[in-house]
């Protein structure tokens, strides 16, 4: 049941509590007046939306253009499959709808297919449709909805209220009608849906899956649970991808395993590759190296049947030859190498050094995941190691504008023997006014030791100045 | 004198095919006396050690490790497995190019655990695509382990350079083994600090013999000045270093 503003109403009564005269928009008090000992609970929206989002995951094991239906309505929600080329594997449409049918029972869902031409007559079909499963071909098709409810074509429930009020119940009246005052009376929506329904106007939907240029799927007689043969399988679908990409003149620099598990979770697992690859073999040795990285986490639940490898993002890859008498090392044994520590560390322990145009010491430099190199300019005098927080120092000055004579840091004391600066570092004040400008100096003791050093403030700022260290010289 | 000679080159000879290939590729540093104890320069394939005489004195260290880097990789690129918790930070992408190393050249991995560290060393040294992989020894590394990098790094013909802990009195395979002490810069003729200098032994070599010398890094044509040479002079001699 879920609130509205005419109070709690029902949302999607059992098949009991249907036989008993409930439905769903009913005024739960009126419910309770029938059915006295009714058991409610209130509907959570979100988690029925992303329920549905992993369920309709799962069903792109059937085909790969699925979505949810946008709106839960009153009960109602389904998904939307693109079944076009997709029957035939599983030996026509008739087939494919039952097999369809069967695994959302085994999942424990009671479920009503309708096969169409278009999305509009579908959907209406399979919410106002007699039948359970059924499918329509294109010469019954509007023969088949003209004896639906007016509300099958989508259209907003006001609409559907003002209709009936005039007497139109069935879409048939609705379409017998001259289509101009309908457009004046009810707007552009009434007449797009039907026109959407009979397939005079085109109607696409967005699938919750991405395009991929390239996939290659395998449903399993038997469910498997053992990593091996987990792997096995994905080598038999990476050696199955290779010629569509080498067809498309493509190389994989972004692939997703989807094991699909019996309880209807998915599993999948995600390859970054540092350049375009259509070695099956490299491919694999990634995958493997993940799940051993994975070890703790695998979970095969009651086994997998069925998988998909996806080629999420594909790149031209042109052959390469090499040169005859060329000695230069080969640069795709690099680019695996890092694409091998990438799959068993993690894409954000394999990182590379990216220079950023400021002046703040702490973010010049950035780390992030590996990518094409960063170019640097030349610097001088900044310390080899940085510390990843200054840490304060005390330290005896001579002059209060001056260099630090003596300092101890860490518990030790350091005489300095040599000092440079002041580098005058002031602060990003539009990104924090707070902090002070900075005074930097390069000191080093008797023994050689050298750091990097800052004075924070002034001497004539309301706070004593306090001195830190920030990093260390070779 | 001629009979020992004839000894010498027999044994020589009979040596020859227990010398691996690729130890025979090594890279001369550049300065006579020291690649003289090198017997020619640092063996290519092969693991190296570098230790800080003193915990203070461990940027020295780094920065001499890094020198030696530079002298054998050239401008290949670089693995630098980082450790987890550096004492005095961590690599400087700026200090790095003033230091005479280009920052982009080099892939930084961060590893969960030593068991981790290990197998990335290994699977970069093995892989054979890199000019030179830096590390840090892990505290508690045994010799079957430093036999196993060394092996890796002469399967792969690559230089693993390892950061050793100053305190670290585990035998070890190394080829080489450093000892570096921090020294005073030069200062130039204005008066500023110049390029860094360091005081290393060489406590360990395999087919060469120590010494130790303070010598200069010149980050603007990055190559190894020697200042003072002090022959077979190693500051403290543990004995412990020596067992392997």
């Amino acid at each position: 049941m879920s609130q509205t503003s005419g109070g709690w109403h029902l949302d999607a009564p059992c098949p009991v509590a249907r036989q008993l005269g409930l439905y769903p928009g009913q005024l739960l008090s009126d419910a309770r007046a029938r059915v006295p000992t009714l058991i409610t609970s209130p509907v959570n929206h979100a988690r029925e939306r992303t329920r549905l989002r992993k369920l309709s995951l799962w069903c792109t094991r059937f085909s790969p253009y699925v979505a949810p239906w946008s709106e839960i309505e009153a009960g109602a929600g389904g998904l939307t499959f693109d079944m076009t080329g997709c029957a035939h594997l599983f030996g026509g449409e008739c087939a494919a709808l039952h097999s369809i049918a069967e695994a959302l029972a085994q999942l424990g869902l009671s479920v009503r297919l309708a096969m169409a031409d278009t999305i509009g007559a579908a959907h209406a079909l399979c919410r106002y449709g007699a039948k359970a499963q059924i499918i329509v071909d294109s010469s019954s098709q509007t023969e088949v909805l003209r004896d639906l409810p007016v509300a099958a074509l989508r259209i907003d429930p006001q609409s559907v209220a003002t209709l009936r009020h005039l007497g139109l119940t069935r879409i048939a009246d609705v379409m017998d009608l001259p289509r101009a005052p309908l457009a004046a009376r009810f707007g552009e929506e009434l007449l797009l849906r039907l026109d959407q329904a009979l397939g005079l106007v085109k109607e696409s939907f967005s699938p919750i899956l991405p395009h991929a240029p390239a996939r290659v799927s395998a449903i399993l007689a038997e469910p498997i649970r053992d990593q091996d043969h987990v792997l096995k399988l994905a080598a038999s679908l990476a050696q199955d991808l290779m010629p569509l990409l080498e067809r498309a003149g493509l190389g994989a620099r972004v692939l997703s395993l989807n094991l699909f598990r019996v309880d209807g979770q998915v599993l999948r697992i995600t390859l970054h590759l540092a350049s375009p690859s259509r070695d099956p073999g490299h491919i694999i040795k990634l995958f493997a190296l993940k799940l051993d990285a994975r070890i703790e986490t695998f979970d095969p639940g009651f086994g997998f049947e069925a998988a998909r490898l996806d080629v999420t993002l594909g790149q031209p890859l042109e052959p390469i030859q090499a040169g005859l008498g060329q000695t230069t090392p080969d640069p795709t044994r690099l680019t695996r190498l890092i694409d091998r520590l990438t799959s068993r560390l993690g894409t954000d322990n394999v990182l590379r050094a990216y220079p950023r145009d400021t002046h703040d010491p702490e973010r010049a430099m950035i780390m992030k995941p590996a990518g094409a190199p960063g170019r640097w300019e030349d610097w001088s005098l900044r310390p080899l190691l940085l510390l990843p927080r200054a840490e304060p120092a005390e330290v005896l000055a001579l002059l209060p504008e001056g260099p630090p004579l003596q300092f101890k840091w860490r518990g030790l004391h350091y005489r300095i023997e040599h000092a440079e600066g002041p580098e005058r570092i002031a602060p990003q004040w539009w990104r924090n006014g707070e902090s002070p400008t900075r005074d930097y100096y390069l000191v080093e003791d008797r023994a050689g030791h050298k750091f990097w050093m800052y004075r924070d403030g002034f001497y004539d700022a309301p706070r004593p100045p306090r001195w830190f260290v920030h990093g260390v010289f070779a | 004198m001629e009979d020992r000679r004839a000894k010498l080159a027999a044994a020589q000879r009979l040596i020859a095919p227990l010398v691996t290939q690729s130890e025979r590729v090594r890279h001369p540093l550049g300065c006579a006396p020291i690649d003289a104890c090198l017997h020619g320069g640092l063996v290519r394939g092969g693991l190296h050690e570098v230790a800080a005489a003193e915990h203070a004195a461990t940027p020295a260290a780094i920065g001499f490790l890094l020198a030696l880097v530079t002298l054998t990789a050239g401008s290949q690129p670089l693995v630098w497995v980082l450790p987890r918790h550096g004492d005095f930070g961590q690599p400087y992408g700026p200090g790095l190019k003033a230091f005479g190393i280009d920052p982009g050249a080099i892939f930084f991995l961060r590893c969960v655990n030593t068991q981790e560290q290990l197998w990335a060393l290994e699977e970069v040294l093995r892989a054979g695509a890199v000019g030179a992989v830096i590390g840090t020894r892990p505290i508690g590394m045994d010799l079957t382990a430093s036999r196993r990098l060394h092996l890796a790094a002469e399967a792969g013909t690559t230089p693993l350079f390892l950061l050793r802990a100053h305190q670290d009195h585990e035998t070890s395979a190394a080829v080489t083994r450093w000892r570096v002490q921090s020294h005073r810069a030069a200062s130039d003729s204005l008066g500023f600090l110049g390029a860094s200098r360091f005081a290393v032994a060489l406590e360990r070599v395999r087919t060469g013999r120590p010494g130790a010398w303070v010598v200069e890094w010149d980050h603007a044509t990055l190559c190894l000045r020697l200042l003072t040479g002090l022959q077979h002079r190693i500051p403290e001699q543990d004995p412990g270093l020596f067992a392997a």
